[in-house]
């Protein structure tokens, strides 16, 4: 598999937090969904039960984006884990508002607090 | 005289910068401890070039080129790196960052690329300024199903719209997301007529017919077609795909609890969120979005 582009990962207290390293254009839905096949293999991994997308690089995103962050809920939840998202631009949250995707998944100030967030 | 403003929290390394500038007397330089200073005496006055280092406190130099690039486009940046900075740098570079130099090569490097990096800089902003006195454009495109061609499009409706000044910052990234939803909806689901419910169902069905009717006729004989007309008050961009459309009323309303984690939908509903304007033709194969200027966004003279 090529290096991913979009994002960045790793793993700290069982969960894998997932960085977009720039903004994510709905244009980069095809290597979204590629790198997505990469993380959902992750989430396989036995220590990794919850999930934290910090957008703090992600100015704005479009849906491709959206459609990658529910693919990784629907599996994390699936196991029994939580999710949380973090650095959350204004048209990032406006994004997350208006698809009502606020509603679904916690919405935290820092990388530091959502990961206090997906571990209870 | 063009101000230089450099940028890093070491003294000797702002002391070396100054010494390898200083005999050029038409340069004006002033100086930032890190990123954090360098933002807010940009917020005071704006220099013609950043020189800055990479590892600092608080604001470093990746961060500080993402910001320079979002509020101030016009104000190139060089990066000073170090060895060891190779990873940052590139990423820097892809990010918005105008050159760097190696502080290695300062004595051979510095003069020529701080000159190069003005020049260009001085000639984008006498376009950008002829570009600002524009106060109409009307503009038409056929595009082929080419999803390459989406960006560069979309960034140079951006930048026509933010000439006229019919939206600030923020405005402008809505209408970039609003008119690439709006031309990947065309593409994917419009001339190559792959719908989204197959991608919440089998995501590599999807992409496989994609792939395969980009060069399958009767879908890549089909264009995007893109019509545009822009004023200082409003800009309103038509739509159309070559596709057989679809109907508006079956598609679910994303927001709906029990349509949340469907793919469809989602798209159109960002078009709706940032346009101040969105309506299908009947067959459902052409979108017409309009952006009009916020009444508190202040006019051009």
């Amino acid at each position: 598999m090529s290096k991913p582009t979009i994002f960045e990962t790793e793993i700290e207290n069982a969960t894998l937090i997932v960085a977009p390293r720039g903004d994510v254009s709905t244009l980069a839905g095809e290597d979204v969904h590629t790198e997505l096949l990469g993380l959902l293999d992750q989430l396989q991994l036995a220590d990794v039960k919850h999930v934290v997308v910090d957008l703090k690089r992600a100015s704005y995103f479009g849906s491709s984006m959206l459609g990658a962050m529910n693919a990784l809920w629907s599996r994390i939840r699936s196991h029994g884990g939580n999710m949380a998202l973090c650095n959350v631009s204004e048209t990032g949250l406006e994004i997350l508002q208006v698809s009502k995707f606020d509603t679904l998944w916690p919405i935290c100030a820092s990388r530091e607090e959502a990961l206090k967030d997906v571990l209870g | 005289m063009p101000a230089i403003l450099v940028v890093d929290d070491l003294a000797a390394d702002r002391g070396l910068v100054a010494e390898y500038l200083k005999d050029d007397p038409e340069l004006e330089l002033s100086y930032a401890i890190d990123g954090a200073e360098a933002l807010e005496k940009m917020e005071q006055e704006l220099p013609d070039l950043v020189v800055t280092d990479l590892m600092m406190p608080k604001v470093d130099g990746l961060e500080l080129v993402r910001a320079c690039r979002r509020r101030y486009p016009l104000v190139p940046v060089i990066l000073m790196t170090s060895k060891g900075s190779e990873e940052i740098v590139v990423q820097a570079l892809e990010q918005g960052a105008a050159s760097y130099v190696p502080k290695h090569s300062f004595a051979r490097r510095l003069r020529s690329t701080v000159r190069d990096v003005l020049a260009v800089s001085i000639r984008r902003r006498s376009h950008s300024q002829v570009m600002e006195c524009m106060t109409r454009i009307e503009c038409a495109f056929s595009l082929e199903n080419n999803s390459s061609l989406i960006h560069p499009l979309v960034t140079y409706l951006q930048e026509r719209a933010s000439h006229l000044n019919v939206c600030d910052e923020s405005d402008r990234t809505r209408i970039g997301v609003a008119l690439e939803e709006a031309l990947v909806n065309a593409l994917y689901h419009g001339n190559l007529d792959v719908g989204s419910e197959l991608r919440g169902e089998d995501d590599r069905a999807y992409r496989a017919l994609i792939v395969g009717r980009v060069k399958e006729s009767p879908y890549c004989d089909r264009r995007i077609h893109v019509e545009v007309k822009m004023s200082r008050n409003d800009a309103t961009f038509v739509i159309r795909d070559e596709g057989s459309g679809f109907d508006l009323l079956a598609l679910p309303d994303p927001t709906e609890p029990a349509n949340l984690e469907k793919a469809s939908g989602r798209g159109l509903l960002l078009m709706r969120t940032f346009m101040d304007e969105v309506k299908y033709n009947d067959a459902g194969n052409a979108v017409t979005l309009v952006k009009r200027r916020r009444s508190n966004h202040p006019e051009l003279r």
